[in-house]
């Protein structure tokens, strides 16, 4: 992290609310395509990244250590990003409930050639997760481990996992 | 048969091994073809996964869209500090009824205890008592029965006068 940027990250912990829209500025691509991996949806991803931001704003005084302000804000995220799934996980149960011959979207079709964007939203919440933190965000392993608050080993079985399981859902093999 | 360390792979692509783990994993690569395969795929998903993700657009105003949600917020945490009185004052209200109020609750529930008891006399003695006395007890709990209404009837007026 450079020294502008820490300087950023300070005033806005102290209430600037200029140094704010900057970090803004500089995360909100990042965030959003984490969002836009996780949720699969646009205005989703839009809604959960403007209330990641919003959240991050008004606990950012509970930040110790500026250099961890993005390992900070990606829990952050990270944690919307699940209870938004688990939200629309329990919809899905209802509305299945109410109409038992509604056809199931996530369906795959053997012969099908998936997006890799496809592939990802196939995949489970845990294994998404690790892809889109090491290889579109950019954290390595310790740092991961350190913001789902799982073991470093975890985090490098579940990466190696995880890959697999997208290519399998690449190359159209059954679940 | 050989060990193919295909969970080392990943760790390895990633720059994750130790140097000691990092000299295996190339050593092994360098005799299996089935690894050295593996591992270039995984390395070509990886960097298509990027150029998708790359390629995606964030919303071009969301920095604006965050400072009007924390200008709206602001003010209704405003708000409800402002109205947070309100529920205080309403609280302090129903204390001040209760305490009022309490006293003759007391009252009303220890009358009725009172004619409740007189009642339960009355009533054992229509049944137990024989036909000698039973003139004797009726009269007894009447008594006891109009003098206990009397007693609650006084104590209402007391309390509402
Ligand atoms: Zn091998």
């Amino acid at each position: 992290m450079n020294e502008e940027l820490y300087q950023i990250i300070h005033r806005a912990k102290h209430g600037d609310r200029e140094a704010f829209a900057d970090l803004v500025r500089r995360y909100k691509g990042l965030v959003f395509r984490y969002a836009m991996g996780m949720l699969n949806d646009r205005m989703d991803a839009e809604d959960a990244s403007q209330e990641a931001f919003v959240k991050a704003f008004f606990s950012l005084s509970n930040l110790d250590n500026e250099y961890a302000f993005s390992s900070w804000l990606f829990r952050i995220v990270s944690n919307l990003c699940k209870d938004r799934l688990k939200k629309i996980t329990k919809e899905r149960m209802l509305v299945r409930e109410v109409n038992e011959t509604i056809v199931d979207t996530n369906f795959s079709d053997p012969l099908e050639r998936l997006s890799i964007e496809e592939g990802i939203s196939r995949l489970s919440v845990e294994h998404r997760e690790v892809i889109l933190l090491h290889d579109i965000e950019g954290f390595r392993y310790e740092e991961i481990a350190d913001m789902i608050e799982v073991p470093l080993g975890t985090i490098k079985s579940r990466l190696f996992a995880a890959r697999m399981a997208l290519r399998k859902q690449l190359r159209g093999e059954d679940k | 048969m050989t060990i193919h360390p295909e969970d080392q792979l990943s760790a390895y692509i990633d720059n994750e091994l130790s140097e000691y783990e990092k000299k295996q994993v190339e050593n092994h690569i360098a005799t299996c073809d089935s690894c050295q395969a593996l591992m270039n795929e995984l390395i070509a998903m990886q960097s298509d996964l990027k150029q998708a993700f790359y390629s995606i657009q964030e919303p071009a105003d969301l920095e604006d869209r965050v400072l009007q949600s924390i200008e709206i917020e602001k003010e209704s945490v405003g708000f409800i500090k402002g109205w947070l009185l309100i529920p205080f004052l309403a609280v302090l209200v129903i204390c001040i009824i209760f305490f009022s109020i309490g006293g003759f609750l007391i009252k009303l529930i220890h009358g009725s205890f009172t004619l409740l008891t007189a009642m339960v006399y009355m009533i054992s003695h229509f049944i137990s008592s024989l036909p000698v006395f039973s003139g004797v007890t009726v009269v007894l709990s009447l008594t006891i029965l109009t003098l206990s209404i009397y007693t609650l009837r006084r104590m209402f007026q007391t309390t509402t006068s």
